[in-house]
């Protein structure tokens, strides 16, 4: 009797959680302290667009600010602006060509990871353009901020590449990342929730 | 104007494309290529096959490499460029705001590099050409001549700094300088 009526208060409070964040989700934010802030590389091309995009940041509201790359990405680290940076690393979910059945594997192993990574930095922000690494840390995030921990809002900015169609991280993170952004107008049209940042050209590295 | 000697720089990026560098070393596309005054072709294959036809034919001088650290030089120094319509060559080329024909890779199925690739013409940024074999084809490269690229607007850095701090609410004081 007890036992249920204690189940049942957890589930009403997460219950109210849930539709507390998600409706926190679509609200404009009123941050008035710096923001901790997570940057995901995603590697390759995806580290060249984020280091660009998170170049020219207001360095005293995104502080401190600490970086993401997964285990078998090496070349990332080397791109980072400042050396000093503090740089988490997490398992890959998903290798190009590995099966799906031992993906799922992976998948786990990496969402359990990402709960404990998520929970020891507490951001929050995080900032991440893909590329599928970055779903198990923003499913993490989400969790840790039902539970109260961590604000861990989501900011997700999708490829210069897409112009007609989202990525699949894209798709999978549109309906619940509080800032999703994309470049092109084509693909603002069909996704309404997105915000458009026109203009941006990768650079070539200052000489 | 064309009183100096025209270059062309053919790149496929990291990848492969052995269909274009086959097509343009054909000679229903060296004749074209002669036919418009460029009298330089420089092929950077990578992982592909080396071409084999390395020739003076039609008065070109060929130069063949897999890959360099960097194409920067030789794109700025290409009056015009044949590229894979791979993202990260082709913004490249337009940052250095050289005269783009971004060549599809037609056995490459539902690509979604070709989006990025369409926007751009779209916009008059590049000319694109969807399959190598239309290279063979002599008014495809007078088209090419023709064109006249609109040039790249350059990036807005703060763009994004922006749009993120208004979605944080963070007090925009009007200047948004980068602090040390």
């Amino acid at each position: 009797m007890s036992y249920a009526f204690v189940a049942g208060c957890i589930a009403i409070v997460l219950f109210v959680r849930i539709v507390w964040v998600f409706r926190c989700i679509r609200r404009t934010k009123t941050n008035s302290k710096p923001l901790k802030t997570l940057v995901i590389l995603g590697s390759g091309g995806h580290t060249t667009e984020i280091l660009q995009l998170t170049k020219q940041l207001n360095r005293s509201y995104y502080v401190p600010l600490e970086y993401c790359r997964a285990s078998t990405d090496t070349t990332s680290v080397m791109r980072l602006p400042d050396r000093h940076a503090v740089v988490h690393t997490i398992p890959r979910a998903r290798e190009v060509g590995q099966s799906y059945a031992t993906s799922l594997f992976s998948t786990i192993y990496a969402l359990w990871h990402a709960f404990f990574l998520i929970a020891k930095i507490r951001p929050g922000l995080i900032l991440c353009n893909g590329p599928g690494t970055v779903v198990p840390l923003c499913v993490a995030a989400l969790f840790w901020r039902v539970v109260g921990w961590c604000p861990g809002q989501i900011v997700f900015v999708e490829s210069y590449c897409r112009v007609q169609t989202l990525s699949l991280t894209g798709k999978l993170l549109y309906p619940w990342a509080d800032l999703f952004v994309v470049h092109w107008e084509e693909l603002h049209r069909q996704y309404p929730r997105s915000k458009l940042v026109e203009s941006f050209v990768r650079r070539q590295k200052d000489k | 104007m064309s009183s100096k000697k025209k270059t062309i720089l053919v790149t496929v990026g990291t990848t492969q494309f052995d269909d274009l560098v086959r097509c343009v070393t054909a000679d229903q596309a060296l004749q074209s290529v002669a036919n418009l005054g460029y009298h330089r072709l420089v092929i950077q294959y990578g992982k592909g096959i080396r071409p084999t036809t390395i020739s003076t034919k039609y008065g070109i001088e060929m130069m063949c490499y897999d890959f360099k650290s960097s194409l920067r030089e030789d794109m700025l120094q290409a009056d015009l460029i044949l590229s894979h319509a791979g993202a990260g060559t082709v913004m490249e080329c337009l940052t250095l705001h050289r005269k783009l024909v971004a060549v599809i890779n037609s056995k490459l199925m539902h690509n979604h590099q070709m989006e990025l690739a369409v926007a751009l013409q779209q916009r008059g940024h590049l000319y694109m050409v969807e399959k190598p074999p239309d290279l063979w084809v002599p008014e495809i490269w007078e088209a090419i001549d023709q064109f006249d690229p609109v040039a790249h607007p350059a990036g807005d850095e703060f763009a994004f700094p922006r749009l993120l701090d208004d979605f944080c609410g963070f007090s925009n004081n009007g200047d948004n300088s980068k602090i040390e």
